[in-house]
């Protein structure tokens, strides 16, 4: 139930056009990045022109002053942070640690970013031995956590900065190099690299000219997570006594300078670590917020969470009005729809703004009938789908909808009441919808436990007799497999299987057979049909497939753009469909019995979700559009039959 | 709920179904490459100890002569060829004979065997408080994005990725010990000895492992079986424990195995010198502060051994938990 294709690219340009105008305006709405940015700005500016800031000499030693406290708890302004032991500054040692910090920092990043970069492009972009080398390497480093070896090279090289850089930029270049390689495997099937080859680029130029600046804003992110990290990694070395050496200052050694003194004089070790966790921080979040602009598939997340927390106050499910009103449609042929569904609207909120996939559709389902939705993707037949059972995953939302279920009406927690006992869906895909890790015969008799009471060895002994009904072949044994052992076709019986099991009212089919062999398709409809007829259930049959809906349906509603425009008995809508839509449309039918003519198609393309239309939705491809298509036509009703259509064919026919 | 019990194959039983010979063969396999990473690991710690410094001209007084040296030298075999010393040296790891300490005078498989089990006995308190809340309050922020617990357990694990664990050592010790006095400031002894190490040990990781459960949960929630499991009427805990958590098992798996692998051999140093917890760690320090080259590549050896052991055990884990990952 994502968002089309086309959607997320028409978000994707949009995002990126406005990126580098409201970029720095984000900075500064997003409050912990901007103290991220503020605080690292300052803290450079303070460690390039260390000389200058620092009030004192971070070795001066003053015998006189030792273990001054800070200024607000009885020290002088001349030692604002207090002195350590030695009477030096804890301020001046802070910024000249500071100092250390970002060079050892940013050094390693260099060079180690370098080196994996290359390394990952490489691997990336040439494959086979140098993948296998390079990869191989990077995964082993990577399962062995070099702390202690790099210990062990510090001991036997000795801590100068230069073999610090050195050592820990070794420890790291490996993380570079697995993320641009997948980003590169991504990348090398782009357009733009298959152009540069066709060109005959030398892949010099295509890794440096062409891929690498894809890259950048991957890279900046990660740097900076990395220089968090190794920051992190200096500071602690430095207080093992294996970083940065006395007399020299670095945050790390203070506080193990300091530790001793913890009790006299807690501020020589308090502000060395809150100085080095508030840039570690910074660069936390900063790096954040970076890959939060940078990459639109994260701001949709982030959005989608925020919309799952809107949900959780509820949906727009309505009561407490007359439930007649809801049933009003049928209502006065006597028998009660087993479910009516009113007004029902559905929309998708995205960065962009709320986006209507379902815009009040009214229908009703009688006892025993197999009513279809036919329509294209997107024309929201899965959606009204899922909203009948409350299933719309964030960030849609059922803005709207009068439900009532045999006369009488629902709301939510009756509506999930009925989920799974009464209502039970059957999913497009039999991959994915069977849980991969739970044996099959349980995930059919965990519904009969759920809404039967029944005991667990009872629960079993029906899901073998329903595979037998679906024509599983050798039930017992299948029990106690997993989905990964059976074929699709399999693995839908085993979804019908379940479907079955608690003997609903009404079952829901979402494109049951799309994902099947053509073969197996014929023989799950087959199954799904015969036992609907058998069983006397409702069903709500949703396709593409007008050749299903001709085979399996009573009656088909025809969705167009959120709107239902049709709604007749089958073999009614074949004959004479009245809205224009379905006359195109089953015009584009490939039909054995019409010769060979060509084939014909509606030009144009259905709205996207992102487009707003005031009007009939068809109006922009239907040649028979005029002005009053401009404002939606009104559901007309002729016998069985409802369509909503200025023009309707018949008109047409009358006219003529 | 809780009280649907549905029989299932046990791990057990799935085990039993498969053959034997791609047990051992799998075994074998794990084995063979975990050896190859203990022999490239000893290789390494076999160059930088013998390239990048001189074993006999440490050991000597700084008056030494040259003769002394010479035949020091020679009594060590470390006048032999570099292939030669190699060998020697892999066939004492084969027999675990990892060598006499400089500083000790004594067997080094003996002063890490001391030891071992006081960063074990560590390690396993901080990994399994920082697993039992961390992946409940990973759970419970998946099950509610962008609530308060949501919010303050991304606070806490940025938090826990930005304060220098030898710092928070030292604040929890200025807290608890010297303010509050309810804690031994170091060392070892009863459970109270426990409480603040393995509390700066465990606390990082805890926030990762939520964090990581977390983002998990949230891609099983929104995966289309749990949808399908949803619509079958599944809800509540039942959803949660049967369906969700089996599948993010993976995962967790993962970054508990990565977090136990880093704490033996990495944060550990850093916290058993904070509190002086006399575990292999702390040893590991005292050694380099002494140039206790023996010793110190004898705890390398020791500890790429156990992370070694800790990816085997994390493979085999893996199979049990979901039956789609093929023993190969």
């Amino acid at each position: 139930m994502s968002l089309d294709a086309t959607d997320v690219a028409t978000m994707q340009t949009s995002v990126s056009r406005g990126r580098a105008r409201t970029s720095l305006g984000t900075l500064w709405q997003d409050k912990a990045a901007f103290f991220g940015a503020a605080f690292l700005l300052i803290l450079l500016i303070a460690a390039i022109f260390a000389p200058l800031v620092a009030p004192h000499e971070p070795t001066a030693v003053d015998l006189f002053n030792r273990t001054k406290p800070p200024v607000w708890s009885g020290g002088t302004w001349s030692y604002p942070l207090g002195t350590d032991s030695l009477g030096r500054d804890v301020l001046s040692r802070l910024i000249y640690g500071a100092r250390v910090s970002l060079l050892i920092g940013v050094s390693v990043v260099l060079v180690s970013g370098t080196v994996g970069t290359f390394l990952g492009l490489l691997a990336g972009y040439k494959g086979g031995r140098w993948d296998l080398v390079i990869m191989r390497l990077a995964d082993a480093q990577l399962a062995f956590p070099g702390l202690l070896l790099v210990l062990l090279v510090l001991t036997f090289l000795g801590s100068s900065i230069p073999v610090i850089i050195g050592v820990v930029a070794v420890y790291g270049w490996m993380i570079y190099a697995r993320m641009i390689r997948s980003l590169v495997l991504q990348l090398r099937e782009s357009p733009a690299i298959q152009a540069a080859e066709l060109l005959g680029a030398g892949t010099p130029r295509i890794l440096f000219k062409h891929l690498l600046p894809m890259l950048y804003s991957a890279l900046l992110t990660q740097a900076i997570l990395e220089l968090a990290r190794v920051v992190l990694v200096e500071a602690s070395l430095s207080y093992l006594g294996l970083g940065v050496q006395p007399p020299n200052a670095s945050w790390g050694l203070m506080v193990a300078e300091n530790q001793g003194d913890l009790q006299d004089a807690w501020w020589t070790v308090t502000f060395p670590g809150v100085a080095l966790a508030l840039t570690v921080l910074a660069m936390n979040l900063l790096a954040n917020w970076l890959r939060v602009q940078t990459d639109p598939q994260q701001r949709q997340r982030r959005f989608a969470l925020g919309s799952m927390k809107r949900n959780r106050r509820g949906a727009g499910f309505q009561t407490g009005g007359d439930a007649a009103a809801v049933t009003a449609v049928t209502a006065e042929r006597g028998v009660h729809p087993l479910v009516s569904v009113k007004d029902l609207e559905v929309r998708f909120h995205s960065l962009e703004g709320e986006v209507p996939a379902v815009r009040g559709a009214s229908f009703d389902i009688r006892p025993g009938e197999t009513l279809g939705i036919v329509g294209e993707s997107g024309s929201g037949k899965s959606t009204t789908a899922l909203a009948l059972m409350d299933l719309i995953p964030p960030p849609g939302r059922v803005e709207r909808a009068r439900l009532a279920w045999e006369g009488e009406e629902l709301d939510r927690r009756r509506l999930h009441r009925l989920r799974g006992s009464e209502i039970a869906m059957i999913f497009q895909d039999p991959m994915t919808s069977l849980n991969p890790l739970v044996p099959i015969g349980r995930q059919v008799g965990e519904v009969l436990v759920k809404h039967k009471g029944m005991s667990a060895q009872a629960s079993r002994r029906r899901a073998e007799e329903l595979f037998e009904l679906v024509g599983i072949p050798s039930p017992k044994e299948r029990l106690d497999q997993f989905p990964h052992e059976l074929s699709g076709g399999l693995r839908q019986r085993v979804m019908i299987a379940t479907a079955l099991a608690t003997e609903p009212k009404l079952v829901i089919a979402d494109e049951p057979t799309t994902a099947l062999d053509a073969t197996i398709q014929a023989q799950i409809l087959e199954i799904i049909r015969g036992l609907q007829q058998r069983l006397g259930l409702s069903m709500l049959l949703i396709t593409h497939d007008l050749g299903v809906v001709a085979r399996v349906c009573d009656r088909v509603l025809v969705m167009y753009g959120g709107h239902i425009v049709e709604e007749a008995p089958v073999d009614e809508l074949f004959e004479t469909p009245r809205h224009r839509y379905t006359q195109a449309l089953l015009a584009a039918v490939p039909r054995v019995d019409h010769g060979r003519g060509r084939l014909a198609t509606i030009p144009g393309h259905p709205p996207g979700r992102l487009e707003a239309v005031a009007g009939c939705p068809f109006a922009p491809r239907c040649e028979h559009a005029s002005e009053q298509c401009a404002a939606m036509p009104p559901m007309a009703a002729d016998g069985a039959r409802r369509f909503a259509c200025w023009h309707p064919t018949v008109e047409e026919l009358v006219a003529r | 709920m809780s009280s649907i019990v549905v029989p299932r194959p046990s791990a057990g039983e799935r085990w039993r179904k498969l053959s034997h010979g791609r047990w051992i063969g799998f075994l074998a396999r794990r084995i063979a490459y975990g050896l190859l990473v203990i022999v490239l690991v000893a290789l390494t710690v076999f160059l930088v100890t013998r390239i990048l410094s001189d074993p006999a001209r440490q050991m000597l007084p700084l008056d030494a002569t040259h003769e002394q040296y010479v035949n020091l030298k020679h009594s060590l075999g470390l006048d032999r060829s570099l292939p030669a010393q190699f060998v020697d040296y892999v066939g004492d790891l084969a027999r675990f004979n990892l060598g006499e300490s400089f500083w000790q005078k004594t067997s080094v498989s003996g002063l890490i065997a001391d030891r071992l089990p006081n960063t074990l006995e560590l390690a396993a308190v901080a990994i399994a408080f920082a697993v039992l809340l961390g992946v409940p309050l990973g759970i419970g922020a998946a099950l509610k994005p962008g609530s308060k617990l949501d919010q303050s357990l991304a606070t806490f694990a940025l938090l826990g990725l930005s304060l220098p664990q030898f710092w928070l050592g030292a604040m929890l010790i200025l807290l608890f010990s010297v303010v509050l006095g309810w804690f031994p400031t170091s060392g070892m002894g009863g459970i109270e000895h426990i409480v603040l190490p393995a509390l700066t040990l465990g606390l990082p990781s805890l926030g990762r492992i939520a964090q990581i459960t977390r983002t998990s949960m949230i891609d099983e929630l929104a995966s289309q079986h749990i949808l399908t499991a949803r619509a079958k009427g599944l809800s509540g805990r039942y959803l949660i424990t049967r369906h969700a958590l089996r599948n993010v098992m993976v995962p967790i798996a993962t970054i508990v195995s990565w977090e136990t692998a880093y704490t033996l051999a990495g944060y550990s140093v850093i916290v058993e010198t904070v509190f002086a917890w006399p575990g292999l760690g702390y040893l590991a320090i005292q050694a380099i502060q002494r140039e206790d080259l023996i010793l110190i590549q004898g705890i390398v050896i020791v500890v790429a051994t156990i992370v070694v052991l800790i990816n085997i055990v994390t493979d085999i884990l893996y199979t049990a938990i979901d039956p789609r990952i093929e023993l190969k």
